[in-house]
């Protein structure tokens, strides 16, 4: 598509400010729903960017083209470990195979580590080649196949990371509340998935 | 019906009045306050004026506030929303988009309408009908591997008409409703009465597949649409309208019709076939297995005869429509129809039917089930209703059996006058048992410790019991299930080629545990065969026999599969040395991190094998030091001593396998599935010999090489799985 | 408009039954959960009434003869949804405790 890109870019990695809903929530919309066959509503983009913004970075070019974008969340999951999730990341097609996706998730994880992230983990197709060797290169194991989990009927394996010694063994606190199971189960697993289009 | 507006109107401006559409609400799914379905006023249609004033009708007033509203919504912030407190933003993650094609199932493209123009009324040819009962197994089988109906079967134009509005009686399940009843054309009957008798076994299935505890949602959907399978009628109604059909086509068919002898007989195995396996489908848990096992097998017999006059048929495409997918109750976004070859939906419709003859064999005669190819849902609940669903003797007899063979033959305990046995009904035979049998892995600890218990009390009240029975049926178990979750993470590909030292070094590590526990079983059945034998208690001797057989099979089993293990993780680590299999550099995670991952389902194991402390699985896998860097004293005296004990444990590992091949499939208790047990043991030792293979030219290249100082001119290539001789052993090739 | 009045007026209409129509003539009607400033709104419970094709409605007036016939809207559930404001063509207020509608 964008054969025009230059050989090397010169990027700028920036963290989603709320404030700039309106410049970049419609171009971050625009990349992910142009690549990936997940739909996504506009609120599926505000439930992520409202509570976990800061997780979210975008790479621009000089003229403030979103270039590319990694949206995550972190919170307590129902195992006992406080997890990282990468929800969706998409690089503009004339750009890939430049490390941009890495260096994005690469902020992303950071992130999470220094919010005190137990592990990171996120899904993607089997047959998504390019994004396993993204995530396998920086260090994620697969730890289950999910049979038939995307709309267009496609397995996916979880990716898992650990950020932290003991995560395995962490229990669910008594009386916890109500733990998201998005990113898991129900029918929202079909909407919540990962696609990595990089 | 709501009256229609008083009011003439030109030909081409008609009101299009709606219906009472609340009688069209599914589950009474609220409109009203008070939840109760409510009916709602008129709607005008886009070419009826619009209603400019409130119009009360049962009580019902609405008001146009398009104006309002949007001055309103404009003067929100950007991003400001305004929401009911109780909705959070996750929740409406899973709103699907009105006009968004990807997820709103009804957007029509421009000119597109919903109807479609297939005529249900036309006279169906012989070959028609065939080819529509072809293509509508093609769809159940697609059903049956998991999407949802609206994917595949509810395309169909003939079930859509049989369907809806729901048939209150069979009589009303007709292609020409809504239309003065005429006499149906005889072809259009036998479809009629085949259709009839597909949704009644879709509907058993769900039945069957619902009625246990668990299922997983991404393996089987039991989704319906709001659209009851004919479940309120009788099935042998349905019985009776097949069998009619079929008299009809043996007797007045073939002398009144010029029907060729194929047609006939084409017509006659669909129709016959659909009957035995309603007739399977429709037994229960509580009925005796030897009824259901012929039914079962003369199901199988149709297939032959429906496939060879597959090619009599003619496909009528016209007579499925995607476009009945937007007209079905939906939450979740258009999704496309599957499609299966007629081939591969038979020998899918084959394989369920084999596996829960399978199944019922297997209750019956007390053997085991085999792995390989992956049971569909149904056969899976079947099993699981024969354990689970049945009295609760048939699950106590499936404990007591499984006991019986391996730690109580002959065995007074086993005296159904001290045998009573509490029935749990929490489990499942799952579908990706990889997960859960890792939790299991957590109920067996719990068990092990009650076995204890119940041990010490047997000790005192037999004496002529194997030490310990209960804690070494249930640690045997556990350590099976141990096993299985390492195996089944080869065949699904969890495992990168750089974990495969780790991985087989900790699956050989879990059987040869499980190799010590059969050798405790062993000797005990020895001697108890031969006090039977001396004392001459023929029947006594012969059934403990049995369990000598079977133990030393498994022994067999275990063994091979530790020395086989112990090999492959050998020869990946002299692969890592030899720099002919990169580590990737991972600078996210720390290799202890990634032990501990991997190693969680078995971090609460407390009898061997437990994970040992990274540094010593670290040493463990890294005999010679780092990879990158090994040590360098006498690094290629250590290599040549690794190499050579690669190919020992391969060499031992194929003569295991090759004694368990002998033993056969009964002294494996496998006789009820001997072709695919016979496949398995065939596979492994294909394993071996490739094992044997690529040990052979590491060997040769270690000792051809003094260091490592170059990686030898070898290439290595991994089987990925589905093109391994066995998808448990990933066994590299090595290219010379 | 002030902001103040604009949430005050908007957050009426929570709960409430909306039927919206939308540009291909489609009517849905559910509970109002939320909405934005580009009038995106979330409906739960929501059926959607597709109109008769005019195909249909010509069809069955060639069958019954008569120039004006009853044809039903076809209905169906469609759950949670999100109608974007770009689509709106009309919102309908459904209430019949009110006597009237709630003012702005």
């Amino acid at each position: 598509m964008n054969d025009a890109a230059p050989a090397s870019v010169d990027l700028r990695y920036e963290q989603y400010d709320g404030a700039k809903e309106a410049e970049f929530l419609p171009a971050i919309r625009q990349l992910i729903s142009k690549d990936l066959s997940e739909p996504y509503s506009i609120y599926v983009y505000r439930y992520f960017l409202y509570q976990w913004g800061d997780l979210c970075y975008m790479a621009l070019d000089a003229a403030n083209n979103l270039i590319g974008v990694v949206v995550s969340k972190l919170e307590d999951h129902r195992s006992g470990t406080f997890r990282g999730y990468i929800a969706m990341l998409a690089v503009q097609e004339g750009y890939r195979g430049k490390g941009i996706a890495t260096k994005l998730v690469k902020l992303a994880i950071d992130a999470m580590a220094a919010r005190d992230a137990d592990e990171v983990v996120l899904e993607t197709e089997v047959t998504n080649t390019a994004s396993l060797k993204l995530y396998e290169r920086l260090g994620f194991l697969r730890s289950k196949r999910l049979h038939r989990y995307y709309l267009n009927g496609n397995t996916a394996f979880r990716l898992v990371l650990y950020l932290k010694e003991g995560t395995a063994v962490k229990m669910p606190q008594q009386q916890q509340q109500q733990a998201s199971y998005g990113d898991e189960y129900g029918v929202q697993n079909s909407l919540l998935t990962h696609h990595a289009v990089v | 019906m709501a009256e229609a507006s008083g009011q003439p109107s030109p030909k081409d401006e008609i009101n299009a009045i709606c219906q009472d559409v609340s009688s069209l609400h599914l589950n009474g799914a609220v409109d009203g306050h008070d939840g109760q379905p409510q009916p709602l006023q008129p709607l005008s249609a886009s070419m009826a004026p619009v209603l400019a004033k409130p119009v009360a009708n049962g009580g019902t007033k609405s008001w146009d506030i398009t104006e309002e509203f949007t001055k309103a919504a404009a003067a929100l912030e950007v991003g400001q929303l305004v929401k009911d407190d109780y909705f959070t933003l996750f929740e409406s993650v899973a709103a699907l988009e009105i006009m968004d094609p990807k997820m709103d199932s009804g957007v029509l493209q421009p000119g597109e309408t919903l109807e479609h123009d297939y005529d249900l009324q036309k006279d169906l040819l012989p070959e028609e009908v065939i080819g529509i009962m072809d293509q509508l197994l093609c769809y159940e089988m697609v059903w049956h591997e998991g999407y949802p109906l609206s994917q595949n079967l509810f395309t169909s134009v003939h079930l859509d008409r049989l369907l809806w509005p729901e048939p209150r009686i069979l009589e009303e399940a007709r292609f020409d409703r809504g239309r003065p009843a005429s006499p149906m054309a005889v072809m259009n009957q036998i479809l009629r009465a085949y259709c009839l008798a597909l949704i009644k076994c879709c509907d058993r299935v769900i039945q069957t597949v619902t009625s246990r505890d668990y299922y997983e949602e991404e393996d089987f959907s039991t989704h319906t649409y709001n659209r009851p399978l004919l479940t309120q009628i009788d099935e042998t109604e349905i019985q009776q309208e097949l069998s009619h059909c079929g008299e009809w086509l043996a007797n007045e068919l073939g002398t009144q019709h010029s029907m060729s002898t194929s047609l006939r007989r084409a017509l006659e195995s669909r129709l016959g076939f659909r009957q035995t396996l309603l007739s399977a489908m429709h037994q229960d848990a509580n009925d005796p297995l030897n009824a259901l096992d012929p039914l079962w097998r003369s199901t199988i017999t149709f297939f032959s005869d429906i496939k060879s006059t597959h090619a009599l048929g003619r496909p009528v495409p016209e007579a499925f429509s995607p476009k009945l997918q937007r007209r079905l109750a939906s939450t979740v976004p258009p999704r496309p129809v599957v499609e299966y070859t007629f081939d591969e939906a038979l020998q899918k419709m084959t394989l369920l039917c084999e596996h829960s003859l399978e199944t019922i064999r297997a209750m019956d005669i007390g053997s085991s089930s085999t792995a390989g190819l992956l049971p569909l849902a149904y056969p899976r609940a079947l099993l699981a209703s024969f354990i689970f669903g049945g009295p609760p003797e048939a699950f106590s007899s499936v404990l007591q059996r499984d006991m019986e063979k391996l730690v109580f033959t002959e065995d007074a305990v086993l005296d159904p006058l001290n045998w009573t046995i509490e029935t749990s009904r929490s489990s499942l035979v799952p579908h990706d048992p990889r997960a859960l049998m890792a939790k299991t892995i957590d109920d067996f600890l719990a068990r092990t410790s009650q076995a204890e218990i119940f041990d010490n009390e047997l000790r005192h009240l037999s004496k002529d019991t194997l030490l310990n029975p209960l804690m070494t049926w249930t640690y045997y178990h556990k350590l099976r299930q141990m096993e299985w979750v390492v195996q089944l993470g080869f065949e699904q590909e969890i495992y990168q080629p750089d974990e495969l030292v780790g991985m087989y070094w900790w699956l050989s590590q879990i059987a040869s545990s499980r190799y010590t526990v059969l050798e405790h079983i062993l000797p005990f059945m020895r001697r108890r065969h031969t006090r039977f034998t001396k004392r001459k208690q023929v029947r006594e001797a012969s059934s403990v026999s049995r369990t000598v057989d079977y133990v030393d099979a498994m022994i067999r089993e275990a063994k091979g599969t530790t020395l086989l293990a112990e090999c492959l993780s050998t020869l990946y680590a002299l692969l890592h040395y030899l720099k002919l299999l990169p580590v990737p550099e991972r600078p996210f995670s720390a290799p202890a991190l990634r032990y501990e991952l991997r190693m969680k389902p078995f971090l609460l194991t407390v009898e061997p094998p437990t994970p040992p402390p990274f540094d010593e699985y670290r040493q463990r896998t890294h005999p010679l030091g780092d990879y990158d860097q090994p040590s360098s004293d006498e690094l290629s005296k250590g290599l040549k001593a690794m190499s050579a004990d690669a190919d020992d444990a391969v060499k031992m590992a194929k003569a295991e396998f090759a004694a368990l091949k002998k033993l056969g499939a009964k002294a494996a208790r496998c006789e009820a599935v001997e072709d695919a047990w016979k496949k398995n043991i065939a596979s492994m030792l294909s394993s071996c010999v490739a094992a044997g293979i690529a040990t052979s030219a590491v060997k040769a290249a270690c000792s051809e090489r003094g260091g490592v100082s170059r990686p030898p001119p070898l290439k290595i290539e991994m089987p990925e799985a589905g093109k391994r001789y066995h998808d448990w052993w990933v066994v590299p090739k090595v290219v010379g | 408009m002030s902001n103040e009045r604009a949430v005050a007026y908007l957050t009426q209409l929570i709960g409430k039954t909306l039927r919206i129509t939308v540009t291909d003539n489609r009517m849905f009607e559910g509970q109002m959960k939320c909405t934005d400033r580009d009038r995106n709104v979330i409906l739960a419970l929501t059926h959607e009434y597709r109109p008769p094709s005019e195909e249909a409605i010509k069809k069955a007036i060639a069958e019954s003869g008569s120039s004006s016939v009853m044809l039903p809207h076809s209905s169906r559930f469609m759950g949670l949804v999100v109608v974007p404001g770009e689509h709106i063509t009309k919102i309908e207020l459904e209430d019949r405790s009110l006597n009237q509608p709630p003012v702005l």
